[in-house]
């Protein structure tokens, strides 16, 4: 499961307990046990998104400034505010496990699935292939999540609230709604959806770089998010002289020439199952990579890439497609395969537009001789290739993971319009 | 000929031939994986553009030059890559049967 899909069965989990008409009659020390498990995953979310790498802010701000400066704190406020529990005899790791008796106890259930699914939201974000997801547009979306989740938890907790903490708690369903405005405000990357924690299997020693291997056909669509990840720019590239890392001429050839031979096979599955738009989709994909190929024939490198994630994951999917290539595959499974292969398109046009702008290490070979864009410090003989890969970069539709969030909307309505 | 007169002979024969595939099919894809092997092994620093005028003629040459160049390499890895190359070239030509060949 990807970080996005988690945090959707979390929502769905606090809407149902939202929904609920009774409040909890049996097994209250288990739940509040679960429920605690909740509020430390969600603290040590805020810890990975940076809580304490940030200073708190000195002075007593206004709410709504404060919201904006130091987001996470005041989500860290919230938390602390919400009542403790003592730690019980049991631990994580069972309380978090599925339970028979939960058929009985839908509070309990729902407690333990929000909790589990916070948790593994974390792991997703923690081992994933790449930290993308700590790139400030994308933060901004996970702390938008989280602001959301901590205003379900204030509203669960109101209806047992005493009247002394009430007040507390209609401040703090202000703050956790000012910093979840102002996430949907600056979240403009929702692409840390579709995180996920890569599997343990690595390429070289060491504990090297993870490449998905595709063992059925429903790793494809990982193995297409671990190749988006590779190929997303890194902090790392900018000290990365030997070019070792980044996207370029290999890269984007190895990428066109594999992703039309992957989106040709997923069309024929999606036509088998009777998919035709998500068939026409993968289609359309087609013409923009052979665009991308071909504006790359009279390109050579000042300084050669090697990329060898991107070439060994592309490379990994287009082996196995011998192997699945008559796969039939449920209509889900075809939605997550277009979901990601979109995110690719949109990764590699971005990531060499970025490349082609910024380093100039493309040039173009002329019929008598090379020309090197770089020294001449003109963009022109690689216009076609910023043509292609801005074609690529801005194939729109579920395109960067177009985050697959009804029921966090849901949610958010719902606490919209649920009046302290 | 020299040796790397020939592999830049076969890249502008790719060159030309990715240019005027037609729309996208397994033949264009098996193209852009031949042209994707030989730029792995040669990288030119000009681009000799080919005197056949004609889609199946140069498919045609460019099978024969990449198999006397995998014949004459003297790298096992280049020698693979460039039989790969030759390959998928064939493939190419059987989707796509050259002009007066057999029906």
């Amino acid at each position: 499961m990807t970080y996005g899909e988690n945090q959707e069965v979390v929502s769905a989990a606090l809407l149902a307990l939202i929904h609920a008409r009774s409040d909890p009659a049996a097994e209250l020390g288990e739940i509040l046990q679960v429920r605690r498990q909740a509020h430390m995953a969600v603290h040590e979310r805020l810890e990975e998104l940076g809580l304490s790498r940030h200073e708190p802010p000195r002075l007593h701000l206004n709410q709504s400034i404060a919201a904006a400066r130091h987001p996470l704190h005041v989500l860290a406020r919230i938390l602390d505010t919400l009542p403790p529990v003592r730690p019980g005899s049991e631990p994580p790791s069972a309380l978090l496990a599925r339970h028979e008796g939960d058929v009985r106890n839908p509070h309990l259930a729902h407690w333990r699935t929000a909790a589990r699914h916070l948790t593994l939201g974390n792991h997703d974000l923690r081992a994933s292939a790449d930290q993308a997801w700590r790139q400030p547009e994308a933060a901004w979306h996970l702390i938008g999540d989280l602001a959301i989740t901590l205003d379900a938890f204030v509203l669960l907790e109101q209806r047992v609230a005493t009247q002394k903490q009430e007040s507390q708690m209609l401040e703090n369903r202000l703050a956790a709604g000012s910093v979840a405005r102002m996430a949907n405000w600056h979240a403009t990357d929702t692409s840390a959806d579709l995180t996920f924690a890569a599997p343990e299997t690595t390429l070289g020693r060491l504990g090297g770089p993870r490449i998905h291997l595709v063992r059925q056909p429903e790793d494809f669509a990982l193995a297409q998010q671990a190749l988006a990840g590779f190929l997303r720019p890194r902090m790392a590239d900018i000290d990365d002289a030997a070019c070792v890392d980044r996207p370029g001429l290999l890269a984007a050839r190895t990428v066109a020439t594999g992703q039309i031979r992957l989106a040709t096979a997923f069309a024929s599955w999606a036509e088998r199952e009777g998919e035709h738009d998500l068939a026409q989709r993968f289609q359309a994909i087609l013409p923009l990579y052979a665009d991308l190929h071909r504006s790359t024939l009279r390109l050579s490198e000042v300084q050669r890439t090697a990329s060898p994630l991107v070439v060994a994951q592309q490379s990994e999917a287009v082996q196995q497609l011998r192997k699945h290539h008559n796969a039939r595959v449920d209509t889900q499974t075809m939605h997550a395969l277009e979901r990601a292969t979109d995110v690719v398109a949109v990764t590699t046009g971005r990531s060499l537009r970025r490349e082609v702008q910024t380093r100039r290490n493309i040039v173009s070979i002329a019929h008598e001789d090379i020309r090197v864009s770089a020294v001449v410090g003109t963009l022109g003989s690689c216009r076609r290739l910023l043509a292609a890969s801005r074609a690529l970069a801005n194939l729109t539709p579920s395109a960067a993971g177009a985050a697959i969030s009804p029921t966090r909307r849901q949610l958010a309505e719902s606490l919209a319009a649920s009046a302290p | 000929m020299t040796r790397m007169a020939d592999l830049d002979r076969a890249h502008g024969l790719l060159v030309t031939l990715c240019e005027d595939a037609p729309a996208v099919s397994s033949a264009t894809s098996a193209l852009m994986q031949a042209f994707n092997l030989v730029v792995e092994v040669h990288s030119p620093t000009r681009i000799h553009l080919p005197t056949e005028r004609g889609y199946a003629e140069r498919l045609v040459t460019l099978e024969h030059l990449l198999d006397g160049l995998a014949d004459s390499s003297t790298e096992l890895s280049e020698c693979l890559t460039l039989h790969d190359a030759a390959d998928l070239v064939r493939e190419v030509r059987a989707i796509r049967p050259a002009p007066g060949a057999s029906r």
